[in-house]
């Protein structure tokens, strides 16, 4: 199953290195603002094609590009009800404090675990290199912490189980 | 060999050199600084001109050492050098009612061309006797914003690229400014606003140049493609276009070193050298400052305190690089032409989000 | 007394000048129909058998319906995902270095508007591998290229 890891994360590399060609952009519709135009969709002209990068149906990434911002929303794969706790409660933690984050989105998209906003600001900022590599980083790293936190899970519930049962011995 | 200036921190979205090439202006945020650059290692922060409240777009000087600055505040300056080394704005009467994105001096210095946001040029002349620019609009066909604009020698035509796809060529004729223009390949009656030329070429046009011999345009678009068009003799008449794709990213500028080459760069902060003709076509030739031909530079002995503290900070040992192999670090945002000789040209500057003008040799 | 609350009419909406009309696109066939499409599924279905893939992928480039119905586009869809799932994956290259820039752009154009269907879903590791196999080779300009391409499937 992790054979198809490496095509699927290379992919969506190559997708982000692609849609990261932002600029500032004043907005045209209101005088003096200046937003992503991906959040506000109402300039059809300066919204690029949307990519779609599936691995099954459980595991995608969405990837909206504008001409100043890119909205990049992961699902992450959910296979029975405890992982979706699981998920659910991890991306929680980390939108809480999205504004450390920088580019995470506090919601995300409709149909998708996690969402982050990169803007022209942040690839002025930070180096895009650096920034494909951590959304790769994330996505690999996220499926593995969620197996470690089940696997934790289940441990801690089998000894807890063990040790309650042990009084009706 | 190219010459680097460290000017800033923060990035530089336009920038232009003085005709003596001694000092350059930059855009930063809200002001524009100009710095001496007679010792390259060492740049001198001459003046900032301060007055915008809004970030700087672009910033352009004229043949007579006029700057005309335009920013996101939907207003444009034009600053003259006084006796006492000071610069003194004069009102500019834009007339949009959203962000300008580009401004350019026409040759001579008696005009310059305004693109906005509000999907207008606007062209702007000096009236004497009021002390300030004003503006006439040229407003159709364009359908959304302009990115870029550059001039024809004979000062009227003006070709201009923007977000909806189109490379358009204008005719900005103001009577009583500009001297009728000699019939050209462009067309022969050119009263205001005329559409010498427009053609859709379905993607962000984030560049425009005419030729040096000015019988044709090249325009880059988002879609990492380089366009040339040569005009038809017949209104509105297009005789060639050649899209050229390329494996790049997308480029956000472009200048003719002579008739058949010109250099491209963009996000992938380094310039790119094209060569061709009308009939044989345009090829990638060569690129400057190319990464693939550096070496990389391997870190040696890691000391183990650097290797714990890596391990602290990032959770790995890995050890990547934290600089791009190119001079630039971030995209480039506008080149500009520096240095000619008998043959065209031979040096141009190029500036990036990375805060740093440096100049090539083509 | 009106009750009407106007603080929430949107006036932008009744300004003419607000609305973005979208250029003509030259080359399009909105005419194509069902049967246009169910012939052009029976050619590629016999371009598989003979193992001549390369001539169906050329083929369906050629006769993309774009500005058909929803349903025209879907058929043509899925014809073209049974060519795509049809090669085996270390066939993939030889197939890759036959095709012009111009088709690799329409390629990677057909394999990102699959990933986006529900029914696609359960082979879309294949077409994955197309993708990466096609940015190895070409680079990243055909996927450029899509974001910024007016023709929609």
């Amino acid at each position: 199953m992790s054979q198809s890891l490496k095509p699927y994360l290379t992919a969506v590399r190559h997708s982000l290195n692609s849609s990261l060609c932002l600029q500032d952009f004043s907005s045209q519709l209101v005088e003096r603002h200046n937003y992503p135009e991906i959040e506000n969709k109402r300039s059809p002209e300066i919204l690029l094609n949307p990519l779609h990068i599936s691995r099954n149906a459980s595991e995608r990434v969405l990837i909206e590009p504008s001409i100043n911002s890119v909205r990049v929303s992961i699902k992450i794969k959910q296979s029975d009800e405890i992982e979706e706790i699981l998920v659910d409660k991890f991306t929680r933690f980390l939108t809480k404090r999205a504004e450390n984050f920088l580019i995470l989105r506090r919601v995300p998209v409709e149909g998708y675990d996690i969402s982050f906003l990169l803007t022209n600001y942040h690839q002025e900022l930070m180096m895009k290199q650096k920034l494909v590599d951590f959304i790769i980083e994330f996505m690999e790293d996220v499926d593995k912490e969620i197996s470690e936190m089940k696997l934790f899970l289940n441990a801690r519930a089998r000894f807890v189980a063990e040790s309650y049962l042990n009084m009706f011995d | 060999m190219s010459i680097t200036f460290n000017l800033s921190k923060n990035p530089i979205y336009d920038h232009c050199f003085t005709s003596d090439r001694t000092h350059v202006a930059i855009t930063q945020g809200k002001d524009v600084l100009i710095y001496n650059l007679q010792n390259p290692s060492k740049p001198q922060l001459l003046t900032t001109l301060k007055h915008h409240d809004k970030p700087i777009t672009a910033v352009d000087i004229s043949i007579d050492g006029k700057i005309v600055t335009c920013s996101q505040d939907r207003n444009a300056l034009v600053w003259t050098l006084q006796p006492n080394g000071e610069y003194k704005e004069t009102l500019v009467l834009l007339r949009i009612n959203r962000a300008a994105t580009c401004a350019k001096w026409s040759p001579n210095g008696k005009k310059f061309a305004v693109g906005s946001s509000a999907r207008v040029i606007s062209v702007c002349y000096f009236e004497e006797e009021n002390d300030w620019w004003i503006s006439k609009h040229i407003k159709r066909p364009i359908k959304s914003t302009i990115l870029s604009l550059d001039w024809h020698e004979n000062n009227v035509l003006l070709a201009s690229g923007s977000t909806d796809g189109h490379l358009r060529v204008f005719s900005t004729f103001i009577k009583g400014v500009d001297a009728k223009p000699n019939p050209s390949i462009w067309g022969e009656r050119l009263p205001f606003q005329t559409l010498c030329l427009d053609v859709n070429l379905s993607s962000w046009i984030q560049d425009v140049k005419f030729s040096p011999d000015y019988q044709f345009v090249a325009g880059v678009g988002h879609d990492s493609s380089l366009f040339v068009v040569y005009p038809g003799s017949g209104e509105l008449e297009v005789s060639k276009l050649d899209k050229i794709k390329t494996s790049n990213l997308p480029f956000t500028s472009v200048i003719f070193a002579n008739n058949s080459k010109l250099i491209c760069a963009g996000y992938d902060c380094h310039p790119i050298v094209f060569e061709g003709n009308a009939s044989q076509g345009w090829k990638h030739t060569y690129s400057i400052d190319d990464p693939t031909k550096k070496k990389v530079n391997v870190v040696e002995n890691q000391s183990a305190r650097n290797m714990f503290r890596q391990m602290d900070l990032k959770g790995s040992t890995e050890q990547k690089s934290n600089t791009l192999l190119t001079i630039h670090q971030n995209t480039i945002t506008q080149l500009k032409p520096f240095q000619y000789d008998n043959n065209g040209l031979i040096r141009f500057s190029s500036s990036g989000n990375d805060g740093k003008v440096v100049i090539f040799d083509v | 007394m009106s009750f009407e609350d106007w603080r929430r009419i949107d006036v932008d909406q009744y300004d003419p000048e607000n609305v973005y009309v979208e250029d003509e696109l030259p080359d399009t066939r909105p005419n194509t129909s069902l049967q246009d499409i169910q012939s052009l599924t029976q050619t590629l279905r016999s371009s598989i058998q003979r193992m001549d893939i390369v001539n169906a992928l050329k083929t369906a480039i050629e006769n993309a319906p774009y500005g058909a119905s929803e349903e025209v586009k879907d058929a043509f869809l899925h014809s073209v995902y049974e060519v795509f799932v049809s090669v085996k994956l270390s066939d993939i290259n030889n197939f890759i270095g036959q095709f012009d820039i111009d088709s690799i752009d329409a390629i990677v154009k057909f394999v990102y508007v699959l990933m986006s269907k529900e029914w696609a879903l359960k082979q879309s590791s294949t077409l994955i591998v197309w993708l990466d196999r096609i940015v190895e080779t070409v680079g990243d300009g055909p996927i450029v290229r899509y974001l910024s391409d007016p023709y929609k499937l």
